[in-house]
């Protein structure tokens, strides 16, 4: 709020933000791209400009300028919900969109017309090569995302996240764009994202990290698991096995003779 | 003493693991020669295992054979006297080849001798090391190619970018396996350009110098009033600064990843401009 | 009874039957065939052969105390059996050979992928072969289950001074167990040639290379050259089925047999004396129990294999080199070597030339002291205790405090390199950075130790001063003064004690609390 004020921006803000909130209640129909320019631009103002400055030039100490992006970028960042970002000197998270899907539309000509970077991919798993796709993963991605998918920390507070969760298109954006912490893949042809995208689709129907599979978190998870699955159960039925039934500090039997009592006859009572 | 309470209740208990058990089987069977599923064969084998051991269990402690017995121990040591005639005995032996000198000394050196000569067929197990650990198949002016066989023109645009990379026709040769990324020119260090590089391409070694794991991890994180680059092994979480020669700045690792010196060849395509000047990974005891 | 001249007695005449009451008067070899059932003449045909009748006898009179905690060796040996069972079905479809080979399987993501052919057959076990996949997890749930059991037994027998004279050589033997388990382990799961195991061995071959003197030619003879060759996996295959199996079966039998001959120690309590053993017989007891419980881990561990995956080698993909991946962790009993690879800081020593790599503070130094010492236990308390009697009764760790202290010390530091080796889990876990993870655990490694030992030392101190029932040795243990404050009875006894001289004076022995022998 403050920095809207400071920017003098506090009417029309209300103002687009009145139209941002109509456009959610209003039926979502294919408007003409003009409209959508229209709206992203307002949207834009409302949501953006605070941290990316008013021609996506960047606001020091806030947020970066967009010169580079473009639109698989915005469209990335937003669809997964990363973007308006609550705090700028967080990592960015995946979480639920903030923006319908015209309001991401139209933000995406807006804002993705900043820079020239790559255009929303066109990812096809149907018929992809699964074979090629493992391999691409294991060699490029396995290191950071881990090889059920399910994402790790690496170093400096950053985090590859969980792919399973990831849309074929938000894979092929990120793959392209490099968002965060991922380098960019540009030696991937558009096939070998189909491929990747398609065997990530296949970890999730794997349900690579299912609690069944501990997350798909690895050796620590399975050691742990072996613990708290195997060997705690494991040591209370020793001490069920183990006690007497009548106590240890019961009182002691006469001490019996070397020789056993004759066949048939039942424990001392 | 009662036995009527827990009695009762363990007779039960273990007639219903004995029946649990009994189920198990029949499920494992149906569960491996039906369609119900696999899952089946091992739940009904674990119930089987299960059961039957709870049942004996329960057989054991409640019904029928608890007990406290007492059984005296032996003592382990004997009285002097009988020591002494061991000893005694021993010594029967050993003395009188004590005494010959001569032969026991030939005893001894025939079984050096022998372990001596034994030890030859186990040099076969391994070629000596004959300096190949020095080399790798990266020579000037052959050309970097992905594991597709594929050349990187110097001008592929992106910059953080991160391409594993081997010398043309030797894809897949373990100590040839190289990083390959394109840095903004003017992060790079001094050093780095001195090493060899072209227009923001970098390369080296991507065999850690910890303990031989690929060093796979490539992050950049734009927050920091500069952006932070960094090779990051996973095993270990070894850190090495890829702007400057890959040199280590935190983990474990001492030393940093060998650089290979780039250039770019007539056709635009990056070639090596010479050999590692370093072996690359983990070193032996005689190396530095 | 029977008459030794004559094992078998007289074949039965035609018509005459076997199992009757007794009721025809005895005479010579008729006394043997007479009262004489199925099981009875099946023991004595054997028994008869082999002079077994009194050893037969001795051994189902054989007395096991019962504490629950002596049962877990008995946990780990059962796990040892499920391995056994569970690998003896693994070896007749696995091939230990890294010849390339080309993956026509039924997992569609692999196909037409080059791998060797040992990964090829984990993949056929795991999803052409059915209840291949839930032999093979119940196997590695084993692996798991075993090395964990055999933890806790070995932390048994020391925080109980188990290990004390007569049975030092057995604690020995047993340390030679858990090294031999972790290498079983270790070569179990390189097997299948994956991406994950295989980069264990890559690290594996750099530590070996920087053995100082021999170290290049250990990994070329191991190798059979450089890394990787083509024979690593076909060499470890018969170290893991073969050798170490032999290995440990001959220590267990060893073990056992050192057990069975000293007889199992037990706690102080009723009528339980240095001299006794007090507890089950072994017929019918302790044998249906044990029994029991062979099927109950046997049956915890399938249950795991079959509703929990383990080590799903076809995520990680064949080895390959260039190929990493995240989560690079061991199974977890070697997670205190990793711990220990992590946690190190970068030092490395030049000398003359050569090279001390961080390989070898890591590696070789850190693990070296801690089996050392492991091995070393019976001689080092020995050296602080100046107790050179025999024991047959338990402490309570309670009342050993400075050998309880120093377990838990020890375990403390070697808890924090498990720790180590998973932290960038943790990190991911708790949402902080590795770097900071990392550097808490280095200084926790150096100073969380003697705090645990100070702090358990006390504790020790403060439950043994309760009075309660006497489960020790050192029962005669707490004595109360006139002054109605209690005092270890060890205090009486040691020079210059106050407690004594007020003893003295006064003439009068102070109450004793607890029974004992």
């Amino acid at each position: 709020m403050r920095a809207w004020r400071a920017a003098g921006l506090t009417v029309p803000a209300a103002a687009a933000a009145a139209v941002g909130l109509l456009a959610f209640a209003a039926p979502a129909g294919r408007a003409a791209p003009g409209d959508d320019l229209l709206l992203g631009a307002e949207l834009y103002v409302a949501q953006c400009a605070a941290c990316h400055g008013e021609d996506g030039t960047g606001v020091e100490d806030r947020g970066p300028p967009l010169t580079e992006e473009g639109p698989a970028a915005v469209d990335f960042v937003l669809r997964t919900g990363r973007m308006p970002m609550p705090h700028p000197r967080m990592q960015p998270r995946r979480g639920p969109p903030r923006f319908t899907e015209a309001q991401i539309q139209s933000l995406v000509e807006y804002a993705g017309a900043f820079g020239d970077g790559p255009a929303i991919p066109d990812v096809d798993v149907t018929g992809a090569d699964l074979a090629s796709g493992a391999r691409l993963y294991q060699l490029n991605c396995a290191a950071c995302h881990v090889a059920s998918g399910a994402g790790a920390a690496i170093g400096g507070g950053r985090e590859a996240p969980d792919l399973t969760q990831s849309s074929p298109t938000e894979i092929g954006e990120a793959i392209r764009i490099g968002p965060g912490a991922m380098p960019v893949f540009d030696s991937f042809t558009d096939e070998d994202i189909d491929d990747v995208a398609a065997y990530i689709l296949h970890l999730k129907q794997q349900e690579t990290t299912a609690p069944r599979d501990f997350g798909g978190a690895g050796p620590v998870a399975e050691g742990l698991a072996a613990w708290l699955l195997g060997l705690i159960p494991l040591v209370a039925l020793t001490r069920w096995i183990g006690t007497p039934h009548e106590g240890r500090d019961a009182p002691v039997e006469p001490a019996e003779p070397t020789a056993p009592p004759t066949p048939g006859e039942g424990p001392p009572s | 003493m009662s036995r009527t309470g827990p009695n009762v209740r363990a007779y039960r208990a273990a007639i219903i693991s004995f029946v649990v058990a009994i189920a198990g089987g029949v499920v494992a069977a149906l569960g491996y020669g039906t369609d119900l599923g696999e899952d089946w064969l091992g739940i009904g084998l674990a119930a089987s295992l299960i059961g039957i051991g709870f049942g004996l269990v329960c057989w054991a402690k409640y019904l029928d054979f608890d007990e406290h017995a007492v059984e005296e121990r032996e003592p382990l040591v004997v009285a002097p006297p009988a020591k002494q005639e061991l000893h005694a005995e021993l010594r029967g032996g050993l003395e009188p080849m004590g005494r010959r000198k001569l032969l026991v000394g030939l005893l001894g050196g025939s079984f050096v001798s022998m372990f001596i000569g034994f030890v030859g067929p186990i040099g076969s197990l391994g070629p000596k090391p004959r300096g190949e650990r020095d080399r790798t198949s990266w020579r000037e002016g052959i050309r970097v190619v992905t594991a597709d066989g594929e050349p990187i023109p110097v001008t592929t645009r992106t910059f953080d970018q991160l391409v594993t990379v081997w010398p043309e026709g030797h894809v897949g040769e373990d100590d040839a396996q190289v990083v390959l990324l394109r840095l903004p020119p003017e992060v790079l260090t001094e050093r780095t350009v001195r090493n060899g590089t072209v227009e923001g391409w970098v390369a080296y070694s991507k065999i850690c110098t910890h303990a031989g794991c690929s060093v796979g991890l490539f992050g950049i994180d734009n927050r920091e009033p500069e952006t932070l680059r960094q090779l990051v092994c996973p095993c270990h979480q070894s850190v090495f600064d890829p702007a400057d020669a890959a040199r280590p700045v935190g983990g474990p690792a001492t030393r940093s990843l060998p650089q290979l010196p780039l250039a770019v060849d007539r056709d635009g395509f990056l070639v090596a401009a010479g050999p590692f000047d370093r072996i690359v990974g983990p070193i032996a005891w005689d190396e530095t | 009874m029977s008459d030794d001249t004559r094992p078998g007695g007289a074949p039965p005449e035609h018509g005459e039957r076997r199992s009757d009451a007794g009721e025809r008067a005895s005479s010579g070899p008729d006394r043997d065939r007479r009262g004489r059932g199925l099981l009875e003449r099946y023991v004595d045909s054997v028994a008869d052969r082999l002079g077994a009748h009194s050893v037969a006898g001795k051994v189902l009179r054989k007395v096991f105390p019962n504490h629950f905690s002596f049962l877990w060796g008995e946990v780990a040996l059962y796990s040892f059996f499920v391995l056994l069972i569970t690998g003896t079905y693994l070896t007749l479809f696995f091939e230990g050979s890294q010849d390339e080979t080309i993956y026509t399987g039924s997992y569609e993501p692999l196909q037409g992928a080059d791998v060797s052919a040992a990964y090829d057959s984990v993949m056929r076990i795991s999803f052409d072969v059915k209840g291949g996949l839930l032999i093979r997890q119940m196997h590695h749930w084993a692996a798991l289950v075993f090395v964990g059991a055999v933890a806790l037994h070995m932390a048994r027998v020391f925080f109980t001074g188990a290990f004390r004279r007569p049975r030092e050589l057995n604690w020995v033997v047993g340390v030679l167990l858990l090294i031999l388990a972790l290498a079983a382990g270790f070569t179990g799961y390189s097997l299948p040639d994956d991406l994950l195991s295989g980069s264990g061995l890559r690290i594996t071959q750099s530590i070996i290379l920087a053995i100082p003197f021999v170290g290049e030619r250990m990994s070329y003879a191991l190798f059979g050259g450089e890394w990787p060759g083509t024979d690593i996996i076909g060499r470890l295959y018969p170290v893991h089925i073969l050798l170490i199996p032999a290995a440990i079966v001959a220590l267990l039998a060893v073990h056992l047999g050192l057990v069975w001959r000293q007889k199992h120690t037990q706690f102080a309590g009723p009528q339980r004396t240095q001299r006794n053993v007090v507890g089950v017989r072994v017929w019918p007891g302790f044998a249906l129990k044990s029994i029991g419980l062979f099927f109950l881990v046997a049956g915890v561990i399938t249950a795991m294999g079959a509703l929990f995956h383990v080590n799903a080698v076809w995520l990680y993909g064949p080895y390959d080199s260039g190929a990493a991946t995240s989560f690079s962790q061991p199974d977890w009993y070697i997670g205190f070597l990793e711990g220990s690879l992590r946690l190190m800081p970068p030092w490395e020593t030049r000398l003359l030339g050569f090279t001390i790599n961080n390989l070898v503070y890591s590696a070789m130094l850190v693990p070296g002291v801690i089996f050392a010492g492991l091995l070393l236990v019976p001689w080092i308390e020995r050296r602080f205790t100046h107790d050179d009697r025999e024991h047959h009764l338990l402490d309570r760790p309670r009342d050993a405090p400075h050998r309880t202290a120093a377990g838990a010390a020890a375990i403390t530091f070697v808890a924090v390199l498990f720790l180590g080796g998973s932290q960038d889990v943790i990190a991911g876990t708790l949402d902080v950075s590795i770097g900071h993870v990392t550097t808490f655990l280095q200084f926790a490694a150096i100073l969380l130790p003697p705090i645990v030992y100070a702090g358990t030392w006390r504790l020790c101190r403060a439950l043994a001063r309760r009075p309660g029932p006497a489960r020790t040795e050192r029962a005669g243990g707490v004595v109360r003064d006139a002054g109605g404050g209690y005092h270890e009875a060890d205090e009486l006894e040691a020079e210059g004690s106050e407690l004594g001289a007020e003893v003295a004076e006064s003439g009068e022995a102070p109450a004793r609390l607890g029974g004992g022998p």
